[in-house]
């Protein structure tokens, strides 16, 4: 069986810096902008004469060639943007503008290939752990007990695409086995007799205990494994039953070790999808597509009502996932799309787990409650965009905000009190949108001082969803200005001597401006005249094409007219989220549709969200080779 | 000191437990490191060793670190060893060793994922997470741990980072983990010092005196576990048929846990027979960290750490001196951690800023100092293990302490001549008090040999390892 496209390590939507690029690679030719530099730069040893390592890229004689072989190609961008070909040894190393050139070109072939040249992919997710979170949350729903057992569990190190529900990132180790028996015990202990013995023994003689421990277990079993289960499957969990009440414990204490074992099983733990013996991708069961659903938009187990239309074979039909992603996001668990996806997205998850923060020595105003009022800002903000349906473009520029007290000292509003939020009308354009928020401003400082460069790259890469390449080794460091050394730069102007040298501009050139237009904030995110150095604040930016711009008014401006790159990126983003993985090439023809989807209602987000809910990937499950019998003897 | 509640079982022999795990696919894809298929256990007399490992991130300012002199430290130390001058005759400074394996991809996670492995992490933004092989501390817990309650602890400060670094396309999974119980499998840190606390030391479930909710209480007693255990085992052995591959190597995982704890129990409730000795002394300083937990708060807000890092030498030092574990490592950091160091005088900002020093002055001295915290700490539990007598030494005698960063210079980020510090005498086999020169380019894995061998387990060689480093006996 063949393993399709695993070998795959970057996501290519947005590898490098196709925003704001110099010159458009849609109109470069193969054959006379890059055939002449893959001469001369890879083909000596890469070449029909010599192929290192295997790797001959001159049998590639076109842009159809390259696309075809786009997992060979995936790899070569990849090693040329992070400059890791041509190696130092060459005789001929490429400018910094050949090297840009070559690489978006490359991106942009690979952008761009037909998806009818590869197989459909839903791509590679593995049994997924379920997430700290998700485990409380799905203990609360089953059990009515809300007292967070997975806060004991060791903390999720997720990664890959961005996102901790990257489940080839999560893992059970010893410790969380022992925390979960222990905590189970807890939660069985906690939870109320009636939601735990649901079916009563109609008199005291073993048989007819037994027979209600069996009932008991057969609802709690199908919940809990968020499936319909068999009955030798139940029969297992019965035995610690029998086994239990043997030994004179009696019979309710003998149904919650069975209950226990059934939260300890690796079916409630994990989010299971079977295996079919099948070629091709195959569309999941209802019931696990209605776990798909309640994952990620509730980051929990699914309602009575998914299930019963799983049961029903009702959640394959368009209409019917429409109607339930509707109802799903009016429901208040929604919220867990503002409380996991934003942080991460917007990076103010390291404010809150306290990564990052501004010197308390300087910045005595940020405590633990402005540091929890600048991370729920923006979480607020997206879950209100949800409810109500609004644009994502709002994201870039609103003309409301979400403000608590904090807050609204930070950003001079007066009037409002009390650590609740509630929306506001903007009194200028100072504010508005996720870039003038204060934990993005404060997340993309350093502890002592704003960063336009942090803050730049913020923007490509949470904004564009693109990554600048790593700086090139042996590049000075900006330091920070004695104080008193009047004959020093500021800042602009020592970023401005450092874009002088042509190895730094190629991605400086497009990073400062975007973080210039943002130096009126300080480091907490309010308003300033002047820098830290006693600067009078310079806002003015151009970008690579000259297009000048001054501030955060013009900055936005200048976004929206790229408002397609902004929606591809927070398309890209939270597919990724929904699929729990990074996403690839193949995953291109997704993100188009989407990007139609939006178009087509005027950047609303809940088509959006419908969009990613009906598309191929998350509907389907990618085949993986069948074990062979010894693998699974018992 | 009593037994957790839920390691005792009224059972005396597992059941269920036939199952032959298949190796996880990708174990066997891998190249092992090349310890010997069978490595012996040597049994020893006297007071168990200890091995601790002190690792921090982002390395050291370069010039300020190496002494001048080999030999016994007669001259001044450099500035950022000053602070272990008062325990400097139990530490020994060790030079020139270096982990070749991780001379490649990028700058932190390349070094600091294979820092106690000695092999080369699998570059990945997620899928095939790969260290390349099992950790030496838990080659060592794998083969000895089984004496005492927890083969091993893992203790951190600093929350797991958690993305893809796309400055260098790996995911952040590899910043956050030294310990590797197989080269798939990363184990976490706690950094919770109460959970750690409560894992190794008390009796039943937390008593959380934090969060007053009044659990009810369970009538289930703990043997049970066992027979959850069983069950749960028998599931997922059907579970298994259901799943492709890929699935059933994550299920594997699962599955390895689960024994590993299944057959802890049954080693505990053997031990349980036989009185526990624990030095009286020990048990009085128990309740007093429990009380310096409960009172330190979550460890949210205040930017100088100093004194969680403590609470959590000090749960080492427990550990150690209960002999509840013999195997311990503690993460001061994750890899490129920009922890912010303001609260040092003279240091403005991050440290991982800081290591990209550039040679600018004002950044190297910062640096400096910074590392210079952190051999503090060091020198903090190095101090207190050597007040405590055991047997005819101290504790630290009994012990090895390793202290060190996976590169040496942050702005070169090279694996070569890394800073490492040992302390403690092996149980009576090493001579500190000096700065051994190595041969240049001597594996690191060779101190994971003469470890290993010092712990009781002879290996025929450790990943990259030839030979010994014979100067450590002095």
């Amino acid at each position: 069986m063949r393993q399709p496209l695993i070998l795959i390590t970057a996501a290519l939507v947005g590898l490098i810096l196709p925003v704001l690029a110099v010159e458009d690679p849609a109109k470069l030719s193969f054959d006379s902008d890059i055939k002449p530099l893959l001469t001369a730069l890879c083909y000596d040893c890469h070449g029909e004469k010599k192929a290192k390592g295997g790797i001959d890229l001159q049998k590639f004689a076109g842009k159809r060639a390259i696309q075809r072989g786009a997992l060979q190609w995936q790899e070569v961008l990849r090693a040329v943007s992070e400059r890791e070909m041509p190696p130092d040894s060459a005789k001929r190393k490429p400018t910094e503008a050949e090297r840009e050139r070559l690489s978006n070109w490359i991106a942009h072939a690979l952008d761009t290939l037909d998806p009818a040249d590869f197989p459909k992919d839903p791509g590679h997710v593995v049994l997924h752990r379920l997430t700290r979170v998700e485990y409380n949350n799905t203990i609360r729903d089953l059990l009515g007990v809300d007292n967070k057992p997975a806060d004991s569990f060791p903390e999720d190190a997720g990664g890959g695409g961005g996102f901790d529900n990257n489940a080839d990132t999560l893992f059970v180790p010893p410790v969380m086995v022992e925390k979960m028996l222990t905590s189970l015990g807890d939660v069985l202990g906690l939870a109320k007799p009636e939601t735990l013995f649901t079916h009563k023994p109609v008199d005291d003689k073993p048989k007819s205990q037994r027979a209600a421990a069996k009932a008991i277990l057969t609802d709690f079993t199908q919940k809990a494994f968020r499936r319909p289960v068999k009955d030798p499957e139940v029969e297992r969990f019965a035995k610690v039953y029998d086994a239990t009440v043997k030994k004179t414990i009696n019979h309710e204490d003998a149904v919650k070790l069975a209950l226990k074992t059934v939260l300890v099983s690796p079916s409630f733990l994990y989010r299971v999808e079977g295996q079919r013996p099948d070629a091709k991708p195959y569309e999941i069961t209802q019931h696990e597509m209605a776990v798909r659903l309640s994952y990620f938009l509730w980051a929990t187990m699914p309602d009575a009502e998914l299930f019963k239309l799983a049961d029903e074979g009702k959640l394959h039909e368009p209409a019917v996932i429409e109607a339930q992603v509707t109802r799903m996001l009016k429901d208040p668990k929604a919220k867990s799309l503002g409380s996991i996806f934003v942080p991460q997205w917007l990076k103010t998850e390291e404010l809150r787990r306290g990564r990052k923060a501004p010197d308390s020595g300087k910045y005595p105003a940020y405590n633990d409650r402005m540091r929890d009022a600048m991370c729920d800002e923006p979480e607020v903000f997206f879950n209100e965009l949800v409810v109500k349906n609004r644009s994502i473009l709002d994201l870039i520029d609103s003309d409301y905000l979400y403000v608590n007290e904090d807050l609204a000292k930070i950003y001079d509003i007066s009037g409002v009190r009390g650590s609740e939020f509630r929306e506001v009308k903007r009194p200028d354009d100072k504010r508005g949108g996720v870039l003038t928020m204060a934990g993005v401003l404060t997340v993309t400082s350093h502890p002592h001082r704003t960063s336009p460069v942090l803050r730049g790259v913020w923007v490509l890469e949470q904004i564009f969803n693109s990554h600048p390449p790593p700086p090139p080794p042996n590049v000075p460091a900006l330091d920070d200005k004695k104080e008193g050394d009047k004959k020093d730069l500021t800042l602009r102007q020592r970023l401005e001597k450092h874009r002088e040298d042509p190895t730094c501009a190629t991605c400086h050139a497009r990073i400062d401006p975007l973080g210039f237009a943002l130096q009126h904030y300080d480091l907490m995110g309010g308003w300033r005249a002047r820098d830290e150095f006693g600067s009078p604040i310079d806002a003015n930016g151009a970008l690579i094409n000259g297009e000048k711009f001054s501030g955060i008014g013009e900055l936005r401006k200048v976004l929206m007219t790229r408002k397609a790159e902004f929606a591809r990126g927070v398309t890209s983003r939270l597919l990724s989220f929904a699929l729990g993985r990074g996403l690839e090439f193949y995953d291109r023809p997704t993100v188009n549709e989407l990007m139609t989807v939006l178009d087509q209602n005027g950047y609303k987000i809940q088509p959006l969200i419908v969009g990613i809910a009906k598309s191929f990937p998350f509907r389907y499950k990618r085949n993986q080779p069948v074990s062979s019998p010894q693998e699974v003897s018992q | 000191m009593s037994r957790p509640s839920w390691l005792i079982s009224r059972r005396t022999a597992l059941r269920g437990l036939g199952v032959a795990l298949a190796l996880p696919f990708l174990d066997a894809m891998v190249p092992r490191p090349l310890y010997g298929a069978d490595p012996k256990v040597i049994a020893r007399k006297g007071p168990p060793v200890r091995f601790g490992v002190l690792f921090f991130p982002n390395g050291v300012n370069p010039n300020k670190w190496t002494p001048a002199e080999v030999g016994p430290f007669t001259t001044g130390l450099p500035e950022q060893l000053l602070p272990m001058d008062k325990v400097k005759s139990e530490v020994l400074v060790l030079s020139q060793l270096w982990n070749e394996k991780s001379n490649s991809g990028d700058g932190h996670y390349f070094k600091d994922a294979s820092f106690l492995t000695s092999m080369t992490i699998n570059k990945t933004v997620g899928a095939d997470i790969n260290a390349g092989g099992t950790s030496i501390d838990q080659l060592l817990a794998a083969h000895l741990g089984s004496s005492t309650k927890l083969p091993s602890i893992e203790l951190g400060i600093e929350s797991p980072a958690k993305g893809v670094d796309n400055n260098v396309a790996i995911t952040r999974l590899y910043s956050n983990h030294i310990a590797w119980s197989s080269a798939t499998t990363p184990l976490a840190c706690e950094i919770d010092p109460r959970q750690a606390f409560d894992r190794l030391f008390r009796e039943g479930r937390a008593d959380d005196k934090d969060k007053p909710k009044g659990l009810a209480p369970t009538a289930l007693t703990p043997f049970d576990d066992k027979s959850v255990l069983d069950a749960v085992m028998a599931d997922s052995q059907a579970l298994k048929i259901r799943l492709g591959v890929a699935d059933q190597r994550k299920l594997d995982e699962y599955l390895t846990s689960v024994r590993d704890v299944e057959k802890r129990m049954s080693l505990e409730l053997k031990r349980s027979k036989e009185p526990r000795r624990v030095d009286p002394l020990a048990r009085k300083a128990l309740p007093v960290l429990d009380e310096q937990i409960r009172t330190s708060g979550r460890g949210k807000g205040g930017e100088n750490h100093t004194p969680q890092v403590r609470l959590m030498l000090d749960i080492m030092l427990l550990a150690f001196w209960t002999d509840t574990t013999r195997i311990g490592t503690f993460m001061f950091g994750n890899s490129v951690s920009g922890r912010n160091f303001s609260f040092i005088d003279g240091v403005k900002g991050g440290h991982h800023d800081h290591s990209h020093h550039e040679n600018n002055a004002e950044k190297l001295a910062g640096y400096a100092k910074i590392t210079a915290w952190h051999v503090e700490q060091y020198a903090y539990l190095v101090e207190r293990m050597s007040q405590i007598k055991e047997g005819s030494g101290t504790l630290l005698d009994n012990s090895l302490l390793l202290f060190g960063s996976a590169l040496r210079d942050g702005n070169a980020h090279s694996p070569r001549d890394l800073p490492l510090l040992l302390a403690g005498k092996g149980g009576g086999t090493i001579k500190p008090g000096r700065h051994i020169k190595c041969k240049d380019g001597t594996p690191l894995a060779n101190l994971y040999g003469e470890i290993a061998i010092r712990m009781g387990l002879q290996l025929d060689s450790f990943a990259d390892s030839n030979g010994q480093i014979k100067e450590l006996a002095g």
